[in-house]
């Protein structure tokens, strides 16, 4: 196995060399986005000088420049996940507008009164809320698989839940707020045999985990571009082929239409018909570039230190007296949620940034996962690889002082 | 002020907070929040004609929205409504425009500890939340 150069690494990455008031910066919020390497960030500034012109359209040289870059971004996409083809990638412009495109169209197609969503405890507000429109506005139900105390889906109530009514599963891959790895496996192989299709949202798995559309067999997944190291305003949907092309357009506009008529339009195949508009084109390429940069680091080695890191953070902070972590998975990556005895997150968050530590606390976009815990929210600290132990050392010292000054 | 002084103004007033709990006998009362903080208070107050003689209250949420409230209480508690409403009024500007130097709130005592506040956008509203609900039960009442 290939080791982790952190040195290295960590100099790859402009905005980690900045100080906060005299503190050097801990980045401990890439659960919320990721930072961006020098390739990156050299891609989107060379498209703009050297590459850009509009795409699919041209018969210009840098018409033709710009669409083998997009396009060459969407092969690179589709190796990272293991999409059987580039058909079933399609550009969005991040993992929330993908999940409202599936709902909006295939839930339109599929839901009617009596039917049932599928989703879980620990679902992200944009794996909930979408779902939750379609199925006001077709009289379908919501129903939520719960999960126990440590943060994992109960999975006999998941076998319970499923049924003729169960239209469609849409459940993280991992929680955004525990760190939870959800046994999406199972959780397929159960919904395919009722014949149900299957939703990932990957937004929290693809910076850690190694994905594989093919081998989990899910029907849809989609994920974020700036959670994996590239740009903002960039998402992918990946679909089934078979089920994209059967699936009405989200939006109508250019580039997605055969032909316009004022009488008719037919529209094209996956992915164009999904992709109206001109698409983030410098992001694709700036997404591709994030994607090869994580491929070149190793998904074994990448795993191992973030692996490493999560274990240390996890055994540091229980020095701390008045410390309650939640999320006690067997299986979990990147996050660490707390609570801080008579401390509210609001002032931890304050106290720590005064050190130049960057956590999140509150909800994270899981409000009624907390309601479940019972609490408002939490802190939390999430792991990419270019944190360190030393840095972990940093904050649990602030988080210790944190604690002696409220006591 | 010394920021040492005022975080420590700041945490005495968090964790020993003045008028704190409901009153009994108030003449009004008034709550605040904020959804996406989780942030609430409530305020009950006595006047008597125009002078605010006694004012209590309860809070979820934060060491500075805590501190914030109790400050405020010790502020108003026997003031004329109309010197309460000039220093929300004092407060609420000095908190939204940054020019504004953090001496002109020596003049409310003790509150001058939160001015540091203004330097975290994100807690401005944790410090903002108590004044705001006092203004709304000042102006809730017809004088």
């Amino acid at each position: 196995m290939k080791p982790l150069d952190i040195e290295s690494i960590r100099s790859d990455f402009p905005i980690l060399q900045q100080r906060v008031g005299d503190r050097p910066l801990i980045y401990f919020d890439n659960a919320a986005s990721t930072q961006k390497p020098e390739p990156v960030i050299a891609s989107i500034d060379h498209y703009y000088r050297a590459q850009h012109a509009n795409i699919h359209r041209g018969v210009h040289h840098l018409s033709q420049v710009a669409t083998e870059a997009y396009e060459a971004a969407r092969t690179t996409v589709a190796g990272f996940i293991n999409a059987a083809s580039t058909h079933e990638v399609v550009v969005t412009k991040g993992a929330t507008e993908s999940i409202n495109l599936v709902a909006a169209s295939w839930g339109d197609a599929h839901l009617g009164p009596g039917d049932e969503v599928l989703i879980s405890t620990l679902e992200h507000h944009a794996n909930i809320v979408p779902w939750q429109m379609i199925c006001e506005r077709k009289g379908a139900r919501l129903r939520v698989i719960p999960i126990d105390d440590a943060g994992e889906i109960l999975l006999d109530e998941y076998t319970k839940l499923l049924s003729e009514k169960t239209k469609i599963v849409a459940i993280a891959y991992v929680s955004n707020s525990l760190g939870t790895v959800n046994p999406v496996e199972t959780m397929i192989e159960q919904a395919h045999a009722r014949g149900v299709p299957v939703l990932l949202d990957a937004a929290q798995a693809a910076p850690h985990l190694p994905i594989d559309v093919q081998a989990l067999d899910c029907d849809f997944l989609v994920f974020s571009g700036h959670k994996v190291f590239g740009p903002t305003g960039i998402g992918i949907l990946y679909g089934k082929e078979s089920l994209l092309n059967a699936m009405q357009p989200y939006q109508g506009g250019g580039d997605m239409i055969e032909k316009v008529t004022f009488a008719n339009t037919t529209f094209r195949r996956a992915p164009e018909r999904f992709e109206a508009g001109t698409p983030p084109i410098a992001e694709a390429i700036g997404l591709a570039e994030a994607i090869k940069y994580m491929q070149r680091v190793g998904h074994t080695a990448l795993q191992a230190w973030e692996a490493d890191i999560l274990h240390y953070a996890t055994e540091r902070i229980q020095e701390i007296s008045g410390i309650q972590i939640y999320g006690q998975a067997q299986r979990k990556v990147g996050v660490l949620s707390f609570t801080l005895e008579n401390v509210h997150p609001q002032d931890i968050g304050t106290a720590l940034d005064l050190d130049g530590i960057a956590i999140r606390t509150g909800h994270h976009c899981t409000m009624p996962l907390w309601q479940r815990f019972g609490l408002d929210g939490s802190n939390r600290a999430s792991f990419a690889f270019y944190n360190t132990r030393a840095e972990v050392d940093v904050f649990i010292e602030s988080l210790a002082r944190i604690q002696k000054m409220f006591a | 002020m010394d920021p040492e002084l005022c975080k420590d103004i700041i945490l005495d007033h968090s964790q020993r907070p003045r008028n704190h709990g409901t009153l009994v006998d108030s003449t009004a009362t008034v709550e605040g929040m904020h959804r996406e903080t989780g942030d609430w208070v409530k305020l009950s107050i006595k006047h008597d004609g125009d002078r605010l003689t006694a004012i209590g209250f309860e809070v979820q949420g934060s060491a500075v929205l805590m501190a914030s409230c109790s400050l405020m209480t010790v502020f108003a508690k026997g003031k004329q409504t109309k010197a309460v409403a000039a220093g929300i009024d004092q407060f609420l500007g000095f908190l939204e425009d940054t020019a504004i130097p953090a001496e002109n709130l020596a003049v409310m005592g003790d509150v001058v500890a939160l001015a540091g506040i203004r330097q975290f956008p994100a807690r401005v509203k944790c410090a903002a939340l108590p004044w705001r609900t006092l203004r709304k039960a000042l102006a809730e009442r017809d004088y």
